[in-house]
């Protein structure tokens, strides 16, 4: 253990890439949901679908990436905001490529996140036939409600500002997340 | 070092599957969200209290349910502090009143709270009562003894009314179907 940092991170098993469904974001309650990882598409094009997370201690966020379907179409953004809608940081758009893999796209800015707040990670597509890895069983939209989950229509690429809405539409978790960074 | 430094903030929803609740417990002994089903209450005028822990002070400012197929009487929404002074008695922090429950099969979210919504750190329970035990929600069946070790508890209350304090327990007789409602950070579910 070389900081209090690592000393802090270890036990509750924080990792580089910090997935949509892992342990910083819906974690817990999507194991709850005992789905499996399957190929999709993107529900709804030009939608943007806004996912909670927190972390344990400061970090950088300068890369994000997304897992890639059995297709790929159009183009994807990826962006980070705070809890009420302000954009930190976000790709800007780019052509999805690459399917059955893992996308990795840069930030236009590297941006800093703390402890003792939640944010949200956001993915957004410009078409429905862009191919993504989501939580099999298309789970019931209030499910997603309860896991904090949000969207906005018509965010591609994603805007600066978002009123965040009720997640009462796509029933799918995208696979996606942050690659952190040491602040 | 400031104290939010080292410290996880609270998500914007807090339910029995967050990891802020039991949802990690609730993962372990399979209580599969996917399996959810609409189904009846059960109990009337007696609490079901669910512990749930914050690093760091939040302000509540919405409850809510997930109504079943099938809905009757009032619902009262609340949080309970264990930290009364009191040996085994919880201290209402706030709740909604009895709030006739609405809308099958979608979220109910008119719940108004009143009381001291801003809560710091610590171990809290939320809290739903029932007028009726008809009134429908989703949830999951779970047996009650593998939900005593999680915390849960069953407060005898003998009204449809969450009372200031809450002082005696049935937690043997917490129900079958564990059922999903809860409170938020934010303004919406």
């Amino acid at each position: 253990m070389s900081d209090i940092n690592s000393y802090l991170l270890a036990p509750f098993g924080v990792h580089y890439y910090n997935s949509s469904v892992g342990r910083l974001a819906l974690g817990g309650m999507a194991d709850s949901k005992q789905l499996a990882a399957t190929t999709g598409f993107f529900t709804t094009a030009n939608a943007a679908i806004f996912i909670p997370f927190r972390v344990m201690t400061p970090t950088r966020i300068n890369k994000m990436f997304l897992v890639n379907g059995t297709n790929v179409a159009g183009n994807i953004d990826l962006g980070i905001y705070t809890d009420d809608g302000i954009r930190l940081t976000s790709n800007g758009g780019t052509a999805q490529s690459g399917p059955n893999t893992v996308q990795i796209l840069s930030m236009s800015t590297a941006r800093r996140v703390h402890p003792g707040q939640y944010y949200y990670m956001a993915v957004a597509c410009s078409s429905s036939s862009a191919g993504i890895v989501v939580e099999a069983g298309t789970p019931a939209v209030a499910l997603l409600q309860m896991m904090g989950m949000a969207r906005v229509t018509s965010a591609y690429p994603l805007p600066a500002t978002v009123t965040l809405a009720v997640q009462a539409t796509d029933r799918q978790v995208i696979h996606f997340g942050f690659i952190s960074e040491e602040a | 070092m400031e104290l939010s430094e080292n410290r996880l903030g609270c998500f914007p929803v807090i339910y029995p599957w967050s990891v802020d609740s039991i949802g990690t417990e609730l993962a372990a002994s399979f209580c599969k969200m996917t399996s959810l089903a609409t189904s009846t209450i059960g109990i009337f005028n007696e609490a079901i209290l669910i512990p749930f822990s914050l690093a760091l002070p939040v302000t509540i400012r919405t409850a809510f349910t997930y109504n079943g197929a099938s809905v009757g009487g009032t619902l009262d929404i609340g949080v309970y502090t264990r930290e009364g002074g009191v040996a085994n008695t919880l201290v209402r922090m706030f709740s909604s009143g009895p709030t006739v429950q609405s809308g099958t099969n979608a979220i109910q979210s008119n719940y108004v709270l009143s009381g001291t919504m801003q809560i710091g750190p610590g171990t809290y329970y939320m809290a739903l009562l029932a007028s009726n035990g008809s009134a429908g929600l989703y949830g999951i069946n779970a047996t009650a003894v593998i939900r005593q070790g999680y915390g849960m508890r069953l407060g005898n209350i003998g009204a449809a009314t969450l009372p200031a304090t809450i002082t005696s327990f049935d937690d043997a007789n917490l129900p079958s179907t564990m059922t999903m409602w809860g409170i938020a950070t934010r303004s919406f579910i």
